[in-house]
């Protein structure tokens, strides 16, 4: 069977979503946000919130292309307290499976790890994640990711300041 | 030094020489923990919750504060308890869900059901007890001995003894009022609330919602994002026609430290920087967008008329200085010992309680009026990640810098360490506080923590 020009396959997102994990455990922020739409958006729901909206409950990261890259501008600089030196993470994202193909694109389920070691702690983010993806020209890119936490509270994490 | 007055609490002050210091073991210490649970956290009015999460009859939740696990519901008649969660026949955890509606609590150890307003209704072995027995033996779920609310906040208190709750908020009362008028019918809790772990004492949390010296330092990426918001903000304004001149000052922490020492000197002249009772609150004008009720170039121009009209209604209701304070000053409020409500890209209501010296359980929410429309009520939730919440572009490095203080203080009895509160004891130049502000709303803090655990 021929490639659909628009569908995602599930090697093309699995490619793409390693690709991804690479270059944010690397902090190779910019390279990182290449694969974003410009329409983008990166929700973090708080945690224990699996169906909400960001429209109307409080998120941990609501974040448009704009806040995504003041966010990848603020984690570059050395005053960006929370994350200087940058601690070591190993993102890792499994399971995944093609949901759907709808208007917006398509739909990739899975699940994540994310570990993050600084100043001698290791904290462990773990959760559900679903991507839409879609093709532009030939690149395949991310418009959207949602993570969602599963725990209902951050502890002991405390605080979420790398990108899952 | 001979006026040193040094007592065993671990504050020691000497006004003559302008010192004031906090030992350091007030952060490690257990022996200071169990002072404080006992002296201040049995004493105090602590804040439970906000009416508008019990919004019917037979709605309750589960929540620890203080370390204890209650049943926070309101009952068939609508009348509000905070009842111990846990079975009064062997202890069993009688609610185990996060909230929900329910008209009686069935504890799973051994079936004993409770109503909604505590009272026991069924012990299914009744029969193996004398007759009577259920009624007369107070058998229904613990009340918490106290619990009041100031218009809407409630609160529990520990000692049956204690003050009432309205004189215990003293002048903070009007500062939660400000908070309390931005809605006609009620504010209310936004879904979401966000509770996390941060590896440092709960008072270094508390102390540093009054800390002025930390903003430029530990915020400055902050404000430079603040300022390219601004900037991008004010060319689409001015591309849609409008007039940004009234804004066009430098969104620098400058600026708004400026804005902020003339408010605060403002309040310092009326003596009501400690508004009694260890509690504090600061007003300072914003420079950024607040979703009630000021419109500000750092947001697009389409939220411009719905905010104005906000503002207007507002200053129809309580006359143009009280509206625009509300509206355009961001607010930050310290009720003691452990509440902070912080009024800016939204409103942020937050404990915090250690169980060991060297940790805190941070419970936060976010409120909002209830009749607000969709449009600002999304635009309020995005806003207030700019600084607000673990994950926003303020709140973290906070949490960064206390965690780093924290661990720090570890060892700090080998060399009978004191961290340094004394700006703006005794100024050599009084006018210092204007440019620079001192470290006087600590002190408030400090001076009552001293004062209760002295008792």
């Amino acid at each position: 069977m021929l490639a659909s020009p628009t569908k995602v396959t599930l090697d093309e997102a699995q490619q793409l979503i390693a690709l991804e994990t690479e270059l944010l455990d690397a902090w190779r922020l910019d390279d990182w946000i290449k694969l974003y739409t410009d329409d983008m958006t990166y929700l973090v729901p708080t945690p224990g919130m699996p169906d909400s909206s960001p429209e109307t409950s409080l998120f941990l990261i609501n974040d448009d292309r704009f806040r995504m890259e003041n966010r990848v501008k603020r984690l570059k600089k050395r005053t960006a307290h929370s994350e200087y030196p940058h601690s070591i993470t190993v993102h890792m994202i499994t399971n995944l499976r093609v949901a759907a193909h709808d208007p917006d694109g398509t739909r990739v389920n899975g699940a994540f790890q994310v570990s993050r070691f600084k100043d001698g702690i290791m904290d462990i983010f773990l959760g559900r994640v679903g991507y839409c993806l879609v093709k532009q020209g030939d690149a395949v890119l991310i418009r959207s990711k949602r993570c969602d936490l599963a725990m209902d509270a951050l502890v002991p994490q405390g605080r979420l300041t790398i990108i899952l | 030094m001979d006026q040193l007055i040094e007592n065993p609490h671990g504050v020691r002050i000497d006004q003559a020489s302008g010192l004031f210091q906090v030992s350091r073991r007030a952060f490690t210490d257990p022996a200071f923990l169990k002072l404080e649970h006992e002296k201040i956290f049995e004493k105090c009015w602590l804040y439970f919750g906000h009416d508008s999460e019990l919004p019917e009859p037979g709605s309750f939740l589960t929540r620890t504060v203080a370390g204890r696990d209650f049943i926070f519901s309101r009952d068939s008649a609508g009348k509000v308890h905070v009842l111990y969660n846990l079975c009064t026949h062997r202890g069993g955890r009688v609610c185990r869900e996060k909230s929900g509606k329910a008209s009686v609590f069935q504890c799973f150890y051994h079936g004993w059901v409770f109503g909604s307003d505590g009272g026991l209704r069924l012990i299914p072995q009744e029969g193996a007890y004398p007759e009577g027995y259920r009624n007369d033996r107070n058998l229904g779920l613990v009340p918490i001995p106290r619990l009041e609310d100031y218009r809407g906040f409630w609160f529990i208190n520990f000692d049956a003894n204690a003050m009432s709750l309205f004189d215990y908020l003293a002048g903070a009362k009007e500062y939660l009022d400000d908070i309390a008028d931005q809605s006609e019918i009620g504010m209310m809790i936004i879904p979401g609330g966000q509770n996390f772990q941060v590896d440092a004492n709960w008072k270094l949390w508390h102390e540093n919602g009054m800390d002025p010296f930390h903003v430029n330092t530990v915020h400055q990426t902050y404000f430079e994002y603040s300022a390219d918001v601004l900037k991008v903000g004010k060319e689409k304004a001015q591309a849609s026609g409008l007039a940004t001149d009234a804004f066009d000052k430098k969104a620098s922490a400058e600026e708004m430290m400026k804005g902020r020492y003339a408010a605060l000197m403002q309040t310092k002249t009326k003596m009501s920087l400690d508004l009694g009772n260890g509690h504090m609150a600061y007003n300072y004008p914003a420079n950024h967008g607040r979703p009630f009720a000021h419109w500000h170039p750092s947001w697009d121009p389409r939220y411009k008329p719905e905010l104005d009209h906000l503002l207007e209604k507002l200053i129809a209701r309580f006359g143009e200085q009280r509206a625009r304070r509300i509206a355009q000053y961001d607010h930050h409020i310290l009720i003691f010992p452990n509440l902070a409500i912080v009024d800016n890209h939204g409103i942020m209501i937050r404990t915090y309680f250690s169980t060991k010296p060297e940790e805190m359980l941070v419970q936060s929410w976010t409120i909002a009026p209830r009749e607000e429309s969709p449009e600002i009520r999304k635009l309020r939730l995005y806003s207030y990640m700019d600084f607000l919440g673990p994950a926003g572009f303020g709140t973290p490095d906070d949490v960064e810098a206390i965690e780093a203080a924290q661990r720090g203080y570890k060892g700090a009895e080998d060399y009978d360490g004191w961290n340094d509160i004394s700006a703006g004891l005794a100024p050599k130049d009084p006018t210092s506080f204007m440019r620079n502000g001192d470290e006087g709303r600590m002190r408030v803090f400090w001076s009552k923590w001293q004062e209760y655990l002295s008792n």
